[in-house]
């Protein structure tokens, strides 16, 4: 608890209830559950096991891009220097503290692509790269081995630089360790370069290689817009929820929460602006093997509505995230006022952590080969997949979130020591 | 000079009451006790931004944002006019296929101006709600917070002008508000005092001239004659070396500019390997029966006959028999004494006979001197014509027998 000299208000509860004990159970307990459950449902129907695959990646790059955002978050702030945001720096730390569940769960994808399985990405079936003449010489990267080597080193890396990070954080809280602040400080600019490196590949890796043919050098850094998003939507919610429950009464203010605010807002713009950059420059050049990525998520399945000119089912859906991920937050999220007034704040975190899904959802389906799973109406004989694809996301959801909760466990939910505390307490938007 | 003109008058007038305190802190509890006192025309003059003033004066939110909002909102419209103007109807030239309304190309110059707009409006919006620039202000006579406001010095000045300005209350106010000094500021004002200077006069006519130079250069280069060459201002621009299509070019072996497609390679969408839907082949013989993508359903008949009366009729008639008004406008002129061949009665016996294929190939390729039909028609309507043929056929050697029970009475 907090020692006598500290400059909190005397009443702050600084760490956590016993609801997060409960919370980790049950999440930990019932999202393992459920993923089992899915599993065994895909294995059960004939192509199940390729639409479980394709759910499974979304759902996997939607909670790494959330504790990926999370290490941004605690990175720029440190190199940065900023001070305000101190007294919600620790959430975000403890988000971090997500990846090793992370790489437990990466091993679904990895491991049956080692193991010859070809369901997920066509460029680990050796007849493809024979045959197509396009991918030839990208061989040498994607492969299965190499694939899995590199999982390793993203998330060695990420393991390392969240724990170097968290543990100097928490120890600092024990003394009187100014100099801390400044190490971090130091560390945190190499550890950006490492972070923008391993993100965008990571993007391009998980991501991009779905279609193998098709490369955007823009794509890692719209995966990193959507890290960011969900990272804000998620440092709004969290202390919001902590501070319902009675934590950090006094110390987070509606000026941290305008703040963050202005960070979604401008994070929104910024995923509308990178998204659409990479659209028009491969719209406007036209180039077969670079259109061939939009063409699928327009017209109807394989190209058949490229005939009729006729708009497809993911074209209705790429019109909806454009209005829905980008214009309708872009435009109310512009005021102060709605910045500033917290509930309002809060419920476009989570339409924004709702729409973030659907982004990469949008990414990845389209590009499922096999019209028995293909698309938002697929049925398998015992259900419609969408059933399926929500299934995963809540499961996955859950266990992120009974493992994040025990990251809660014993731990302040503030940087007591930081010596920028006492401004970050009495920080005033102008 | 003569003394004797009606001279400017010279006036010495009241500014105000300024008062100095000692650090931001005091300034702002004493912008909050001028504020509460009632006062409504007071400033406060800091070395640097002090947090918190705004509402310890009594500033409202400045309008500044919804300024910025409608200059953006302008130029994004301005930029999209502007763009359309000149892709559609000054400078309608067509690049790479695209519609020459192209909204994604059209965003990158939209989003420029949109930030343009707003960035001027901005801070020009500022410099006028700030009524700057202010060469001049009554407070630049006093001595004390010309040498301290812009280093150390905290300032609440009070207007002589503010409806509740009263020499001995006001500075009563501003001493309780823990003022270190206050000062009476009078300053000397006159007509001749209140004009701009005429060098700055002379200054900003000069410039406005010279401004007009490079317009009045080019009004004359647009409406004289010269035999000199055009002037290249970006030659590396104009004259480029690179291969135009449809030109001689020394680097290929065939001397051509323009490389074909490689052999073999097909657009996309333009594959049509299905024989059966694009050719009527079903192995090496007609297609007897209609391909999978048609659906034999009423609607394909309906856009069959519709796609008939458009394309077919004008020759073959409504029914098919071959009386279109074509040929019966050529009937009429005696135009089959000079070669004219009627087109066929397409119900007759032995088109019935045809396989599907083959009418369909006739419609696509043409026959005789009827022409193929494959660039105004698709596939799919093709197809659809074919099905509506088979029940013109169907109808022509129809029996009463082959009308509805229910109908009968009707036709007799």
């Amino acid at each position: 608890m907090s020692s006598s000299d500290t400059i909190l208000h005397p009443d702050e509860k600084i760490t956590a209830g016993p609801g997060v004990a409960k919370a980790q159970s049950i999440g930990l307990a019932a999202g393992l559950f459920l993923l089992l459950a899915v599993a065994g449902w895909g294995l059960a129907v004939g192509d199940g096991m390729q639409r479980f695959f394709h759910g499974y990646l979304v759902a996997f790059t939607y909670f790494t891009s959330i504790a990926l955002g999370a290490l941004f978050f605690v990175l720029i702030m440190h190199l940065m220097g900023a001070k305000w945001v101190v007294s919600m720096r620790r959430v975000a730390e403890i988000l971090t503290q997500a990846f090793p569940l992370l790489f437990v769960l990466s091993a679904v994808i990895w491991l049956p692509i080692l193991l010859g399985n070809d369901n997920l990405y066509i460029w680990t079936s050796e007849e493809f790269m024979k045959q197509n003449h396009l991918v030839h010489a990208k061989s040498g990267y994607l492969n299965p081995v190499f694939f899995a080597i590199r999982q390793f080193i993203y998330f060695g890396l990420w393991i390392f630089l969240s724990r170097y990070f968290y543990k100097t954080s928490v120890a600092q809280d024990k003394g009187d360790d100014d100099d801390a602040t400044r190490r971090m400080a130091k560390w945190a600019a190499p550890a950006m370069f490492g972070f923008a490196f391993s993100c965008a590949f990571f993007a391009f890796d998980m991501l991009m290689s779905i279609d193998p043919e098709w490369f955007s050098t823009m794509f890692g850094v719209v995966y990193f817009a959507g890290c960011c998003i969900s990272v804000f939507a998620l440092m709004v919610l969290i202390p919001l929820a902590l501070q319902r429950s009675g934590r950090l009464v006094h110390s987070i203010t509606v000026e941290h929460y305008h703040d963050i605010g202005k960070l979604l807002f401008a994070f929104v713009f910024f995923w509308g602006y990178v998204a659409f950059s990479q659209f028009m420059l491969i719209w406007g050049a036209n180039i077969p093997e670079e259109t061939g990525y939009f063409l699928k998520r327009w017209f109807d399945d394989r190209g058949s509505g490229l005939n009729t000119g006729e708009i497809g089912m993911w074209g209705k859906v790429t019109l909806v995230m454009i209005v829905m991920h980008f214009l309708i937050p872009f435009v109310l999220l512009m005021s102060r006022h709605s910045k500033r007034k917290v509930q309002i704040l809060a419920g476009f975190s989570i339409w924004m952590l709702g729409w973030h899904y659907l982004d990469l959802y949008w990414q990845v389906m389209p590009a499922l080969n096999n019209h028995h799973t293909w698309g938002l109406a697929a049925k398998s004989s015992t259900g419609s997949y969408l059933l399926m694809d929500a299934a995963i996301w809540i499961g996955m959801g859950l266990l992120f979130m009974g493992y994040v909760a025990g990251k809660f466990r014993n731990v302040n939910l503030i940087p007591v020591k930081d010596p920028g505390l006492a401004q970050s307490l009495r920080f005033e938007n102008q | 000079m003569s003394t004797d003109k009606p001279t400017d008058q010279v006036e010495d007038k009241l500014y105000g009451l300024l008062a100095e305190y000692e650090s931001p802190g005091a300034l702002i509890e004493a912008a909050r006790k001028v504020r509460d006192a009632g006062y409504t025309k007071f400033d406060c003059h800091s070395p640097f931004p002090v947090h918190g003033i705004d509402p310890a004066m009594g500033i409202k939110p400045t309008i500044l944002p919804v300024i910025t909002w409608c200059a953006g909102l302008t130029g994004t419209g301005l930029a999209i006019l502007m763009q359309t103007w000149m892709n559609n109807w000054t400078y309608p030239w067509n690049i790479g296929g695209k519609p020459l309304f192209s909204l994604p190309m059209q965003i990158p110059i939209a989003f420029e101006v949109t930030v343009l707009l707003a960035a001027f409006a901005t801070f020009f919006g500022m410099w006028g709600l700030n009524k700057l620039p202010q060469v001049w202000h009554p407070l630049f006579g006093n001595d004390n917070f010309v040498k301290k406001a812009t280093c150390h010095g905290f300032f609440v000045a009070i207007e002589a002008e503010d409806p509740k300005f009263d020499e001995e209350g006001t500075k009563a106010t501003l001493e309780e508000a823990g003022a270190m000094e206050v000062e009476t500021v009078r300053y000397k004002t006159s007509k001749k005092m209140r004009a701009l200077p005429n060098g700055v006069v002379a200054f900003i006519v000069l410039s406005a001239c010279v401004a007009l130079v490079p317009f009045a250069y080019i009004a004359k280069k647009r409406a004289s004659k010269s035999d000199k060459p055009h002037i290249h201002i970006i030659p590396n621009m104009d004259f480029q070396t690179k291969n135009k299509p449809q030109t001689a070019s020394d680097m290929f072996e065939d001397g051509r500019a323009s490389r074909l497609p490689v052999e073999g390679s097909v657009a996309r969408g333009e594959l049509k390997a299905d024989d059966h839907f694009y050719r009527g082949l079903q192995g090496d013989a007609w297609a007897t029966d209609f391909p999978k993508e048609i659906k034999l359903s009423a609607e394909t008949m309906d856009r069959g006959e519709n796609r008939f009366g458009i394309y077919c009729s004008p020759c073959h008639g409504l029914t098919g028999a071959g009386t279109g008004m074509i040929n019966q406008r050529a009937d009429a002129v005696g135009a089959t004494a000079t070669g004219w061949v009627a087109p066929s009665n397409i119900a007759q016996e032995s088109f019935a006979k045809q396989p599907h294929g083959q009418l369909f190939n006739t419609i696509t390729h043409g026959i005789r001197s009827m022409p193929g039909y494959s660039a105004q028609i698709k596939e799919a309507d093709r197809w659809a014509i074919v099905l509506y043929v088979r029940a013109l056929q169907r109808s022509a050697h129809s029996t009463i027998d082959d009308v509805p029970a229910g109908d009968k009475p009707a036709i007799r």
